[in-house]
């Protein structure tokens, strides 16, 4: 047992303290469980009087989803601060701990009648908290916006333990400055999140999907810029080659929700539009299908490439080609809307650190490698290269002392 | 000021970007929020970002003050150099300078009116949401500092939804370019940070907006209510049921009889208690079914009578007496006192008779026309600044009923930001401990406290921070 560990269980019992494993090459974290917001705060006051590094995680889901910081002494995970602080069905907001479960939050939600922004793959692993630390959205975004638009105040703890907060519960309010905006994507180098309050969205009254087949993935992008003229609002629209896909090499999705009459009139508007489509009538099953196949970074490599969506078309066939010339078929689903390419790749690809180098090099693109145990050669994430000195001071700013661990793309 | 700061000023600005005599200096001493005056040492206008990069390096070397200002149109005082300093402006930067129709954004100027930047891309196909009562004058860089709203933030949310990029010039004269726009951020969201910081992080030169679609049908709905308490039910059952209209706005009596007197006459009843002004957009289909459920929500509440705009021109109408609602009390006292707090949406009805109270209380007239949909706010009490004694009362009221909502579960700004007007009051809605991050993070953009002082963060946490011993910490990393 390490010595950390050991002043963990003193501190907390050994129930609160477990590990949080890092992968191959790097040591298993003593990991410990606050039941709640005072015992997290003493961790952090502990932490900052011994002098150790901590690394803020949720359920630790997305652990992976960048290489691990070096030289921590410990993880603290909010899992178990997880309870729904209000939902307020006539207000349409919610507040809830960080370590509440993404579906957790969503079915509270629904219970009043109300969608939850972001829609994550895997909600049952993730926490809200983490979600919000790690900067990732859901499948709704072309809906509904990237997951920082929603949130209407945090409540978080600073790394000597004291605990602050920014914005509120109100769905329009501009009293005092966005801070929660910059620990949204902030990946617990600045605070660790206690709580989040969320703007909620009217759950759709009727879901369906409009499915149309491709031959080329040229084919179908050219179809999703169609849609993307079409004066409708899609939930999603995803052209994707999975395997799970029956029917065609490739295929556009367009995941329409809402009100009966606006989803009528748009399933209207996208079947004419799409040659040979067809209409899915359960369409909360099969979006809910589509949103889980983006790749879960903690069983397997991939790649998240961003760019306009005018550039989809080129970036996908630039990195089609990168990829093949490594031996690599991609499969890959596509948010054309939002214009995000996710990419599978096998474990122990070769030569990734070349082939990361060679997509970044495509104009437009901004090119992020998900997983655990990923090879060295390469930044995870790509490196700001504006405005990084004033990163740094804001870091300062929040943490003086350097005692949460540091997102090693702005700071390795 | 130093004659050869003032020369080299001028080197960089010429004569058309500098405004150094009393007279014209005057107009810049406050802004919409009359209270507090005093006139800045000189006003630069300079003409685009370089120029603006040269004279706050030379400002800042000087270490004098700067108060950045767009049209001073805002009404909490943010524009004021209440510490004297220099206001640069950035009236004379209005380039639209990219409209991309497929990726739907546009990039602007940051003097750009807001109103122009919607007209500059309707040809497109497309428009840019937010919409301040003040859009024919406010400027796109000055909604970025307030992160402002409008009527239609109900359906498409305030500025800081609408900002996908920034060029921002710093306290000491840097650029930081994140004028492109990105779908995520690269490390943390300078961007979102920014808008909101009400002139206090640096001065933003260049915008970069998100655009979205007109749409294809758009009905405007006047509903017209017995009394003020059935209009704010109606707005507070409509949201419960998530209905999706784009704009839900109130206008009471006082304001109806206002309007109708002046230029901005939209033909509201002025035998009306309250009207309501509801907008439903999308598909013809959609926009049918919105309104009909509206309509239902509106007869349980007792609805009078409503009206449906028959066409664009009565649709424009509806809307310039609502827009016009400010400017239009001044035929009920020289001067207009216009709060903005915000509330949640099921206490409409009891804070916004619970603010009327208060206002009476102290036998002042106070009128009502605000942002109903999203809990924002404005009673508004006409007074005259001449009568010292008067102010002191319309300060008083404004002052209560901040706490009434703040205690309600609401907050102190919906849409005009803290500036001078609610910095001691930020207080009640913030601890000590979080007006202090705020402050540190607000260094971290100008350690020299030199961007529009004295605003947002009260005086007593300025002060107590700064002579705070610095906590012992444990063992330092290498």
């Amino acid at each position: 047992m390490t010595a950390v560990r050991a002043r963990l269980e003193a501190l907390l019992g050994s129930e609160a303290v477990d590990e949080l494993t890092l992968g191959a090459g790097h040591a298993p974290l003593p990991m410990v469980l606050p039941p709640g917001e005072a015992e997290l705060c003493t961790v952090l006051e502990l932490a900052t009087h011994e002098g150790w590094r901590v690394l803020p995680v949720g359920a630790g889901s997305r652990v992976g989803a960048c290489r691990p910081p070096a030289g921590c002494d410990l993880a603290l995970s909010t899992r178990r601060l997880d309870a729904i602080v209000a939902y307020e069905p006539g207000d349409g907001t919610l507040t809830a701990q960080a370590g509440t479960p993404m579906a957790h939050v969503a079915r509270t939600a629904a219970g009043g009648g109300h969608h939850l922004s972001p829609d994550v793959a895997r909600p049952a692993a993730t926490t809200l908290g983490g979600v919000l630390a790690s900067g990732a959205s859901g499948f709704d975004r072309l809906r509904h916006g990237p997951s920082r638009w929603h949130v209407l105040g945090t409540r978080i703890a600073e790394a000597d333990g004291t605990v602050t907060q920014s914005g509120g519960r109100l769905v329009k309010n501009v009293t005092g400055y966005d801070l929660h905006r910059l620990y949204c994507g902030s990946r617990g180098s600045l605070c660790v999140i206690l709580e989040a309050s969320l703007r909620l969205f009217p759950l759709p009254e009727r879901q369906v999907v409009v499915r149309a087949p491709f031959s080329e993935a040229d084919a179908g992008l050219a179809a999703a810029r169609v849609v993307a003229a079409l004066p409708v609002a899609p939930v999603a629209v995803v052209l994707t080659d999975r395997p799970e896909v029956e029917g065609a090499p490739w295929s556009v999705e367009v995941v329409l929700g809402g009100r009966a009459a606006r989803v009528a009139w748009e399933c209207g508007e996208v079947t004419a539009a799409l040659p040979n489509a067809t209409v899915i009538d359960d369409g909360v099953v099969r979006a809910a299908f589509l949103r889980d196949l983006e790749p879960d970074p903690s069983s397997a490599h991939a790649l998240r490439i961003t760019c306009r969506p005018s550039k989809a078309a080129a970036v996908l066939d630039r990195a089609r080609s990168v990829l093949a010339a490594v031996g690599f078929e991609v499969t890959s689903l596509l948010h054309p809307g939002v214009a995000t390419i996710a990419i599978a790749l096998p474990q122990g690809l070769e030569g990734l650190a070349s082939v990361v180098e060679e997509l970044r090099a495509i104009e437009g693109a901004r090119v992020c490698v998900q997983g655990s145990d990923l090879p060295g050669g390469f930044e995870p994430l790509e490196r700001p290269t504006v405005g990084l000195d004033l990163m740094r001071r804001l870091r300062e700013a929040l943490d003086p002392h350097g005692r949460f661990a540091p997102d090693s793309v702005l700071w390795g | 000021m130093d004659d050869a700061l003032l020369g080299a000023l001028r080197d960089v600005v010429g004569d058309e970007g500098l405004i150094g005599d009393a007279v014209r200096r005057k107009p810049y001493e406050c802004d919409g929020l009359t209270f507090h005056k005093r006139a800045p040492e000189l006003v630069l206008l300079p003409a685009d970002t370089e120029q603006t990069v040269r004279c706050m390096r030379l400002l800042s070397k000087a270490g004098v003050c700067v108060v950045p200002r767009g049209a001073g149109t805002g009404l909490a005082g943010g524009a004021t150099p209440l510490e004297g300093g220099v206001v640069v402006g950035t009236s004379r930067m209005r380039r639209v300078l990219e409209i991309d129709e497929v990726d739907r954004f546009a990039r602007v100027e940051a003097g750009l009116v807001n109103l122009d930047l919607s007209r500059a891309c309707a040809g497109h196909g497309l428009f840019y949401a937010p919409d301040p009562s003040s859009q024919m004058a406010c400027t796109i860089g000055g909604n970025v500092a307030n992160n402002s709203g409008g009527p239609h933030c109900f359906k498409y949310g305030a500025t800081t939804r609408h900002i996908l990029g920034l060029k921002i010039v710093t306290p000491e004269g840097e650029v930081i370019d994140l004028s492109e726009p990105e779908v995520d951020p690269l490390g943390y969201d300078l961007v979102g940070l920014f808008v909101g910081s009400e002139g206090m992080f640096g001065l933003a030169t260049e915008v970069t907006t998100r655009l979205v679609p007109l749409p294809e049908v758009t009905e405007t709905l006047l509903a017209i209510f017995p009394s003020l308490e059935a209009c704010c039910d109606s707005v507070t059952e409509i949201i419960a049921a998530r209905l999706e209209p784009s704009a839900i706005e109130i206008l009471d009596q006082m304001t109806i009889r206002a309007v109708e007197a002046s230029v901005y006459a939209a033909g509201y009843p002025e035998e009306a208690e309250a009207v309501l002004l509801l907008e439903a957009e999308g598909s013809a289909a959609e926009v049918d079914e919105n309104v009909a459920d509206m309509r239902a929500v509106l007869a349980r509440h007792g609805v009078l009578e409503e009206r449906r705009a028959r066409d664009e021109r009565e649709r424009a109408r509806l809307w310039a007496g609502r827009k016009g609602a400010f400017g239009a009390m001044g035929r009920i006292a020289p001067d207009l006192y216009v709060a903005d707090v915000v509330v949640p949406r099921t206490k409409l009805r009891e804070l916004v008779l619970a603010s009327t109270e208060i206002a009476q209380a102290r036998g002042l007239r106070i009128s009502n026309v605000f942002h109903a949909g999203d809990g924002n706010l404005h009673p508004n009490i006409s007074y005259d600044r001449r009568d010292p004694e008067e102010v002191e009362r319309v300060l008083d009221a404004g002052r209560e009923i901040m706490k009434l909502c703040v205690a309600a579960g609401g907050s102190l700004s919906g849409e005009h930001g803290i500036g001078l007007e609610k910095r001691e009051e930020m207080e009640l809605v913030f601890d000590p401990p979080s007006l202090e991050t705020m402050l540190r993070v607000r260094s971290a953009w100008d350690d020299g406290g030199r961007m529009n002082p004295g605003k947002l963060i009260p005086v007593r946490i300025c002060m107590e921070l700064s002579t705070r011993p610095i906590a012992a910490v444990g063992g330092a990393r290498p």
